[in-house]
């Protein structure tokens, strides 16, 4: 089955007196306002006279536009849908509005009907036709099955509505009622938009802003159609709703709705970090590829990881788990250096690719260069389907959800946690660690979205504390050792990119080969103490080579070291296991670039020379 | 969804020094305003409606200050007995009958608009059960706050009391939208904490709102401090009334707010951030430097250094006196030659000294004052000694040393 995963639907239904609005461009415009939700496919259908045109396929919006044409569909009727799978490709025949097996009705679909199997056998049998793997196909089939015998699209829809469980909201539209858009909502988001002679219904409010600022928000269990003029309702209990009553007017702007209530994208999402990695846990305990990656490292002469940026970093923390956890040498390198590696690869060898968008030129280019050598291709991505993933063997996927800022955050401590999952397993099959030390990985892995919630609120005070400082300074060190190296490089990264303070990372134990020449008196050095007393031990000694040039020692440091006495300014963390260094030590990280960047009144969502995917050399 | 102010609150006992009698707290000064006008202002700029105020009896004052600053009616609310924020509740209750929802703030916190905004704006976008602010939380001093727990949704899990072992992960925000059953709770001598913990219990979603931006509750003196600190820093540029009179001698480097009918004297130096409210007076030869928060009525004699300080309404500084981080309560005389010393001991603690970090972390030093109460007269050459609390109403003998 295709889950719809994260959805948005939009619909709009103009009277016949109002010529102002072209409800194509109304949808189209909409669906770009709800791209935030995801965009992997997209669709629309309307009534033209009296038959219905749906036009749907897979990619982004902007180019289904320009090769199907969304915003010029006829018709005063339509609805539109944008999708982003958590799992499961997108395809032009999976893409929403979904139809009948006559052309009768077109539905669009947020939420998972999770009888829908029951349901399509029983449809099958009575002659349907199914065309494709969605749970929202059954809808329209239902009510084409109910209004043979009721005549009547409300009634049908409705009784089609009172058989389905799970969540939804459903938008539907018929060439036997053409001048209504019906909708039902349980448990997914659903609001009616009030227009001088159009109505529009959509997933939330951004996508009608633009139009109007009446809003009705539809509660679980109502039912009902708006046309151009009106708006029926009826509640659970087949009561007809005073709707009147519901109407509120919206006063703020469209950046602020899809912030939930955060002044920037990227402190949503450092927010959204638990949330994110308790789904990618979900999803990655529930793979069945993982067995397969695991194998396909096992069974490799060579295997080497990639990716640029942040996922660089990721990369280089599981080059060092598999070496530390598994035995196995993994080779990292920076994508866009592909060429360096090249020649030493062959059939037989495996290459791991990291990319959260998953279109990454650099990444796609050195794929495409190893799977020429023969080498097998493993991807891990946050963009089910997308170019990397498409053309590997096997992929993987982290569930972070469409990550708006351009700084990576939720993105790299779910790319870990899935790393540090297949390492785990590698662990285990290669028979390094025992099956109750596997368990115990893997119940600390389960476990990350609670330790990631609480290492960011026990920490986001002291950051923003600090930035009041730190934005005034031109240079920062971020060091640590072993397998908190790549989290200090994406600690430094994070300044660099967010608040544009010179930050340069590399192991610790390199400082006195050249680096520490650059330390004078107040120049701020961020350790990066990950939970191991051997490490501790290590780095106690390169904090007192720094503090002896007058650095200012601030610390990622676990609550009860020993070392958070030797710090001038502390980020104390729980002291969890070392395997989840970067779900513990990166937030804090994230937060003080985040403040710092605030500080110097700069916009962190839109760092200067940056793009969120980069998908040229 | 109707607005509530809690205004009734009795203040902790270290904020007590610097009320008098027939005064609450909310009618403490910040840059020349009582405490309350900045939620009743936020509130209304988020919700612009009537508001109730929940006062106590005998402290109108609240009431017409209240009025002084309300775009819109206020309804007063005398609560009569009782010290809890559930009794000041219930006192509402009876203008809360049809409404499904109303809008808390309590009286006592500096904050902005936005939050209230933001919080508004959401719950009337997810409807969710109730929506409460958060804010992140500060280790240090979380015992003087009511904290609470979120899960991976953003949504509340608990309220946490001081007694709790459970990990707090953010301070309660003081701005609540609360569904009106929840009085049945509290009529169930349930705190509202336990009310709000009972409602989850029972099913409710309780989404948060978490405010990083400036949110000072205002439960001890050292927080009038941190309030001035950050809304002085939020000044930018320099504004004399046209009302105020200033010798040609004197310098002023902003930025500054210069209230109406204040004298600056010759050669005063004046270094913003700095407010000075109305009908002031600053001696010749004085030195104001940056975040000082002098009220209305404040009378600053020759050669005096004031820097870091918030000084109540009416209150007289001599000749030749140095405040610094310090907190005067209103009406006081603080003798000529007197000193305050500023540079706390490690050991000493005080609530919520905050540290500003305008230096590098290692090269900074926690400093506070004196807290001086209202009606006190503080003899000539008195040396007091950092973070000491002088009770209202005393009279210090010349020649003294408080320690």
């Amino acid at each position: 089955m295709v889950l719809s995963g994260l959805c948005g639907i939009i619909g709009v239904v103009v009277s016949n007196k109002s010529t102002r609005y072209s409800p194509g461009s109304m949808v189209f415009r909409g669906l770009l306002r709800l791209e935030y939700r995801g965009y992997d496919s997209a669709g629309v259908a309307s009534i033209c006279g009296d038959k219905l045109v749906v036009l749907k396929g897979k990619g982004r919006i902007i180019d289904l536009e320009k090769k199907l044409g969304f915003s010029k569909i006829c018709g005063s009727v339509v609805i539109g849908h944008t999708r982003w799978a958590t799992h499961g490709a997108p395809s032009d025949i999976n893409a929403h509005p979904h139809t009948d097996c006559r052309d009768w009705f077109a539905v669009v679909h947020n939420g998972i009907i999770q009888n829908y199997l029951d349901l399509k056998k029983s449809l099958i049998s009575k002659g349907h036709v199914f065309k494709s793997d969605t749970d929202t196909e059954v809808v329209p089939h239902l009510v084409e099955d109910y209004y043979g015998v009721l005549r009547n699209v409300y009634r049908s829809f409705k009784q089609a509505v009172r058989i389905l469980e799970g969540s939804y909201a459903l938008l539907l539209i018929s060439v036997h009622d053409p001048e209504k858009i019906f909708f039902a909502k349980k448990d997914s988001p659903l609001i009616i938009g009030l227009g001088n002679g159009f109505n529009v219904l959509a997933s939330d409010i951004p996508a009608i802003l633009e139009y109007t600022r009446r809003i009705i928000t539809v509660r679980d269990g109502w039912i009902g159609y708006v046309s151009g003029d009106d708006v029926y309702i009826e509640d659970l209990d087949g009561n007809i709703v005073d709707w009147k009553r519901y109407v509120r007017i919206i006063d703020w702007s469209i950046s602020d709705a899809v912030k939930a209530g955060y002044p920037h994208y990227m402190l949503k999402e450092i927010h959204e970090q638990p949330r994110a990695l308790k789904d990618t846990f979900y999803g990655i305990s529930r793979d069945e590829n993982i067995d397969r990656v695991v194998d396909l490292i096992l069974d490799a002469e060579k295997v080497f990881i990639t990716g640029a940026g942040t996922s660089f970093h990721a990369s280089y923390y599981f080059a060092l788990v598999s070496n530390i956890l598994a035995g196995v040498m993994v080779y990292p390198f920076i994508a866009s250096e592909f060429e360096s590696y090249t020649n030493a690869v062959g059939e037989g060898d495996l290459l791991i690719v990291v990319s959260q968008s998953g279109e990454t030129m650099d990444a796609l280019k050195a794929l495409r260069a190893f799977k020429e050598r023969g080498a097998r291709i493993v991807a891990v991505s946050n963009v089910v389907d997308s170019a990397i993933p498409r053309e590997s063997d096997i992929a993987v996927y982290t569930r972070a959800g469409p990550e708006i800022g351009v700084a990576a955050t939720k993105t790299f401590t779910t790319q870990t946690l899935v790393l540090a999952w297949i390492a785990v397993f590698l662990a285990k099959s290669c028979g390094c660690i025992g099956n109750d030390e596997a368990r115990e990985y893997m119940d600390l892995l389960g476990n990350s979205a609670k330790i990631a919630s609480e290492t960011i609120s026990v920490t986001e005070y002291a950051t923003k504390k600090l930035s009041e400082w730190l934005y005034r300074v031109k240079n920062a060190y971020y060091l640590s050792r072993w397998i908190g190296v790549p989290v200090a490089m994406e600690g430094a990264l994070k300044l660099k990119e967010i608040a544009y303070i010179h930050a340069e990372s590399y192991p610790a134990g390199e400082s006195k080969h050249g680096p520490i020449a650059l330390v004078e008196e107040d120049f701020p050095v961020i350790f990066i103490v990950p939970s191991n007393r051997e490490v501790e031990k290590l780095l106690l000694g390169n904090i007192k080579e720094m503090k002896a040039r007058g650095a200012v020692i601030i610390g990622v440091v676990p609550e009860d070291s020993g070392l958070v006495d030797e710090m001038d300014y502390v980020f104390s963390i729980p002291r969890t296991h070392w395997l989840i260094t970067p779900i513990t030590h990166t937030p804090p990280q994230q937060l003080l670039a985040y403040y710092t960047a605030v500080r110097k009144g700069l916009d962190p969502d839109k760092p200067r020379n940056l793009a969120k995917t980069v998908t040229v050399e | 969804m109707k607005n509530i102010i809690l205004a009734a609150g009795r203040a902790k006992r270290e904020l007590s020094v610097l009320i008098p009698p027939e005064k609450n707290k909310v009618l403490l000064r910040i840059l020349g305003k009582p405490v309350i006008y900045y939620p009743l202002h936020s509130l209304q700029e988020a919700s612009g409606k009537e508001t109730i105020i929940v006062y106590r009896k005998g402290e109108e004052q609240v009431i017409n200050e209240a009025r002084n600053y309300s775009k819109h009616p206020i309804i007063p609310i005398a609560q009569e007995e009782g010290n809890t924020i559930r009794e000041a509740i219930l006192a509402a209750s009876k203008e809360l009958d049809k409404e499904n929802y109303f809008f808390l703030v309590f009286g006592d916190i500096v904050i902005e608009p936005e939050p209230l905004i933001r919080l508004y704006n959401t719950h009337l976008t997810e409807e969710p059960d109730a929506t409460i602010l958060l804010v992140p939380y500060d280790p240090e001093y979380a015992e003087t706050y009511g904290t609470a727990t979120i899960d991976e949704e953003g949504y509340l899990t608990k309220t946490l009391t001081s007694k709790s072992i459970e990990k707090p992960k953010y301070i309660i925000g003081g701005a609540y939208i609360l569904p009106n059953h929840i009085l049945d709770l509290l009529e169930k001598n349930m705190s509202l904490p336990e009310a709000i913990n009972q409602l989850i219990r029972e099913g409710a979603k309780i989404k948060t709102i978490l405010w990083t931006g400036t949110w000072i509750d205002i439960g001890y003196p050292t927080d009038l401090l941190e309030a001035d600190y950050t809304l002085l820093s939020m000044i930018k540029s320099t504004m004399i009334s046209d009302k105020a009179e200033i010798e040609p001698t004197s310098t002023i480097i902003g930025p500054v707010l210069i209230d109406e009918n204040t004298y600056i004297d010759h050669h005063v130096l004046i270094k913003g951030p700095v407010y000075i409210g109305k009908n002031s007076f600053i001696g010749a030869y004085s030195f104001i430097r940056q975040y000082s928060d002098i009220n209305n009525n404040v009378r600053i004699g020759a050669y005096n250094e004031v820097k870091k300080s918030n000084i109540q309404p009416y209150t007289l500084l001599d000749s030749y006196v140095y405040i610094a981080d310090s907190i005067i309560g209103e009406n006081s005389i603080i003798g000529a030659y007197t000193i305050t010393l500023n540079v706390l001991e490690a050991k000493m603690k005080t609530p919520r000294v905050r540290k500003h970090l305008v230096n590098p972390p290692k090269k900074e030093i926690e400093k506070l004052g004196a807290i001086i109460g209202y009606n006190t007269k503080i003899g000539t050459k008195t040396i007091i000694y950092p973070g000491k609390t002088i009770k209202p109403e005393t009279i210090i003998e010349p020649d003294t040393v408080l320690r």
